[in-house]
Parts: structure tokens; C-alpha cells; sequence
């Protein structure tokens, strides 16, 4: 049986206007997926290395943020927080993808028992 | 009227008008010795030598005390961007009330000064003056992207500026008049009025330069500037994510049950240099801190992208539990904006 964790990487991978899709769980291990193929896994799961780390940065300065969005040329970056240190990470295609299937993706990943 | 002959190429014209002239020649000073060879410093110590040096000069700055003899610097200011609407003007003075700010700043004043900032914060006050003078005579340029203009909109109307707001995208040049900090007036291709507002809100990509104001040809715009943003993202919303019919149109969605509007109330904007100068705050709370973590954040979108070869990334939103944080990066300056939900604090 499939666990929540990739049950909830198909979810998004299926989705309009996902490029790739990710988490990091509390032991900072990472599972990821791709949707394109100029996207590799390395380059996504160096990206949220990254991603982490300014994470805790912002932490430290600004408080416990719940979601984060970057935007580049190339598309958004979108990235929900969990208490305890997980967190998914959406490659966005901001012109395909619909901004309710976002929330509601990063809700469900919300509610998800990791 | 004195002049300091520090020529070199690409050197600015600033010229200081105030009575005091001890602190003309100290604030001379201050300029000269700061970057020497940047600018030509003229001074005047009342309107009359003031508007002959602008009549005689290609002045690029002009640095303005309020309180002095005959016509004071209240008087002057609506005077000078009538007659040189593209002059800049920086008020620096020791009358600092707010309802002098808010005068000045109404009537073109590009910034306004504390003349008691000179002695503890003249980096400060230099960087920003620099910014104004640089900044080419029709107004600042800058590209936008999708949001990005939104955070120009909200910047001019929260201080309550007036000004034009020309925007190019799509093959369509459209403009939206700002008086006193309210939208009077939108037009875009053949819409004119909210429409065209909203349309242009709607562009994803484009230009935008920040014209002096003129009077638009008619008002076509009276609501408060904040509910027309938000009735503009919500327009816009419903356009990107909604089906076409055959005509192009969007097919409206069924009727959605009534629910309270998510309004946003605005509690902070800070507005940095690249260097980090400020150059424009309003309820700033621990300024230096938050252009250090503009400063990081920038960082850090340029690690994340560079991670995945994604080029430009000039916008980071960060949500709290009660709050939330925009940031733009733009070519020459950062921008803070710091929201909540309603009118909670």
C-alpha cells in the first residue's frame, strides 16, 4: 500500500501545471518527483536543500512561517511548513496551474500523517 | 548665490535653498567632501536666487528648507513643479510636522527630512538623494511582473501621492491616474474606468514608468484604492482560473455562498536601495533588521534558483499564522510590505 507521503507526491504530480513536487520529511530525508523532463530530480532536491536552509534563517529572524512562495521567470516555487520541520515543495507552471488546486494541495499535505 | 566648481563628468546639479546659510555651506560640505567631483552644489538663500539658478542651471536636485523669509519653502514647492514639474525636490527641514510631510509630499516632494537627521544619519539621507537624482526625469522605470505593479499602486496611493502610471504590456499602453493618494481614472485600449483597472492589474508582464500627475480627461474611478485592488485580484482570479466560452469570455462560476471578505490591512512598508539605504519607510518596526533580512532573503532566492537554473527571482511571499510578508527584488531597490488579516494588529 502506497504511504501518504507518495500517495500525496502522485496527487500533486498529476496536477495541471505541476513541474516537480517534493518533501522533506523531520529527518530531512527527501522524496521527489518529476513532471518534465528538462526539470532533474538532483537539481529539485538540491533546490530544496537550499529551500531549507533559508527556512531556518527566516525562522530565526522573522518567526514560524506556514507557507512560502517565490517567484521566478520560469514559474513559482511554493512551499508549506509543517511544525517539526517537514515540508512540500511545488515547481508551479503559474500560467497552467489553478491557484485552488495549489491550496488545496498544500492543505492536504497539511493534514497528512507523515 | 554661491557655487562650488567640483566639474567632472556625469557630475549632478543640486541646488540647497535655505536662509541658514550656515547649514547650507555645512550640508555643502558634507555633499563635497562625501563624494568628491559627484556634484555641482549651488545655494540660494530665498526663492528669488533659487528660481534664477534653476532658470540658469541644469539643476537635477533641488534640497528645500520650508521655513524662510518672503515666499517659504510651503509656497515654493507647489511654485516649482508647477513651472519644472520634472525637478526633484527633497524637503529637509526643522520644521518636520506631519502636516508639513503630508503637504509636501502631496505637492511633489520627492522625500522629506529632518534637518536633526543630518548630523546622526547623512549616509541615510545621501543614499536616498543620490536614488532621487538618478532617477531619469519622467520618473522611475522598472519592469513589472504580474503583481509587481500592484505593490507600485499601493505605495502611491499609502502615501498618498499623485502621479500617472503608465503601463506597456501586451502590445497596449494604458495609464492610471493617482490625485492624492485615490485612483480617479484607468483607461487601457477602448476601456476605460474599472475595467481598464482591472485589466491592467491583470497583465502579467510589461513596463511601467511613474509620470507626473496631470488632470485625466474625465473621473471614471471613485472607490477607496484598497477595495478596488482586492476587487481587481478577485476579477482577475476568477479570469485566470475560469473556462472560456466560444466568444473568449469566461464562463462565470455558480454563485459561491457569501462569505466575509478576506480583507488585508497594511502595517509596515520599507523601501531599500540595493545597498541597502532606506529610501522610503511607513511604521517600520526594526528597520535595520529588516533590510538585513531583505538582504538574506534576496540570497536566497538567487541560491534556490541558481539550484534549478530559474533565472529573476524578484517576489517572495512568506504566510504567518496572523500575518503575512511580500518582498520584491527589483533591479534597484527592495521592497517590504507587511500585511494582516482585517484591522487586527
Amino acid at each position: 500500500m502506497t504511504n501518504p507521503v507518495d500517495q500525496w507526491l502522485q496527487q500533486a504530480a498529476r496536477t495541471r501545471g505541476i513541474l516537480a513536487c517534493g518533501v522533506r520529511l523531520s529527518d530531512q530525508s527527501l522524496r521527489v518527483r518529476v513532471c518534465r523532463e528538462d526539470i532533474s530530480k538532483a537539481r529539485v532536491e538540491e533546490a530544496m536543500k537550499r529551500i531549507a536552509a533559508t527556512v531556518g534563517t527566516m525562522q530565526t529572524a522573522q518567526g514560524t512561517a506556514e507557507l512560502l512562495r517565490w517567484v521566478f521567470e520560469s514559474g513559482d516555487i511554493v512551499c508549506a511548513l509543517r511544525p517539526g520541520g517537514a515540508m512540500a515543495v511545488l515547481l508551479v507552471n503559474r500560467d497552467l496551474a489553478a491557484a485552488d488546486k495549489i491550496k488545496a494541495l498544500m492543505q492536504t499535505f497539511a493534514e497528512t500523517t507523515l | 548665490m554661491s557655487e562650488t566648481a567640483t566639474l567632472k563628468p556625469r557630475a549632478r546639479q543640486i541646488l540647497i535653498v535655505d536662509d541658514d546659510q550656515d547649514f547650507a555651506q555645512m550640508f555643502k560640505d558634507f555633499l563635497v567632501s562625501y563624494r568628491p567631483g559627484a556634484w555641482i552644489v549651488h545655494t540660494a538663500d530665498h526663492y528669488a536666487p533659487a528660481l534664477t539658478a534653476i532658470k540658469t542651471h541644469s539643476i537635477d536636485l533641488v534640497i528645500l528648507d520650508l521655513k524662510m523669509p518672503i515666499m517659504d519653502g510651503l509656497q515654493l514647492l507647489p511654485l516649482l513643479k508647477r513651472t519644472h514639474p520634472e525637478l526633484q525636490v527633497i524637503v529637509l527641514t526643522s520644521a518636520a510636522l506631519p502636516e508639513n510631510r503630508a503637504f509636501c509630499l502631496q505637492n511633489g516632494a520627492a522625500l522629506f527630512f529632518d534637518k536633526s537627521e543630518v548630523a546622526t544619519g547623512f549616509d541615510r539621507i545621501y543614499a536616498a538623494l543620490e536614488a532621487v537624482a538618478s532617477a531619469p526625469a519622467e520618473g522611475f522605470r522598472g519592469m513589472l511582473r504580474q503583481v509587481g505593479l500592484t505593490e507600485v499602486l499601493q505605495l502611491e496611493c499609502l502615501g498618498r501621492k499623485s502621479s500617472i502610471l503608465e503601463i506597456s504590456a501586451a502590445g497596449a499602453v494604458g495609464r492610471i491616474y493617482i490625485h492624492d493618494g485615490s485612483i480617479l481614472h484607468a483607461e487601457v485600449e477602448e476601456k476605460a474606468g474599472e475595467a481598464a483597472l482591472f485589466q491592467l492589474l491583470g497583465y502579467k508582464g510589461g513596463e511601467f514608468q511613474l509620470k507626473p500627475y496631470t488632470k485625466p480627461p474625465r473621473q471614471t474611478i471613485d472607490g477607496h484604492w484598497e477595495s478596488l485592488m482586492m476587487e481587481a485580484a478577485r476579477v482577475n482570479d476568477e479570469a485566470s482560473a475560469g473556462p472560456l466560452d466560444a466568444h473568449g469570455n469566461v464562463i462565470a462560476p455558480p454563485e459561491p455562498e457569501p462569505v466575509a471578505a478576506a480583507e488585508r490591512t497594511i502595517q509596515e512598508i520599507i523601501l531599500c536601495s540595493t545597498s541597502g539605504e532606506l529610501l522610503y519607510e511607513w511604521q517600520a518596526q526594526r528597520i535595520e533588521k529588516r533590510i538585513q533580512f531583505m538582504d538574506e532573503m534576496q540570497n536566497a532566492a538567487h541560491r534556490i534558483g541558481e539550484a534549478l537554473d530559474w533565472i529573476r527571482g524578484d517576489r517572495l511571499e512568506i504566510q504567518f499564522a496572523q500575518e503575512r510578508m511580500v518582498l520584491l527584488f527589483q533591479s534597484d531597490r527592495k521592497l517590504l510590505v507587511r500585511s494582516v488579516s482585517g484591522g487586527s494588529k
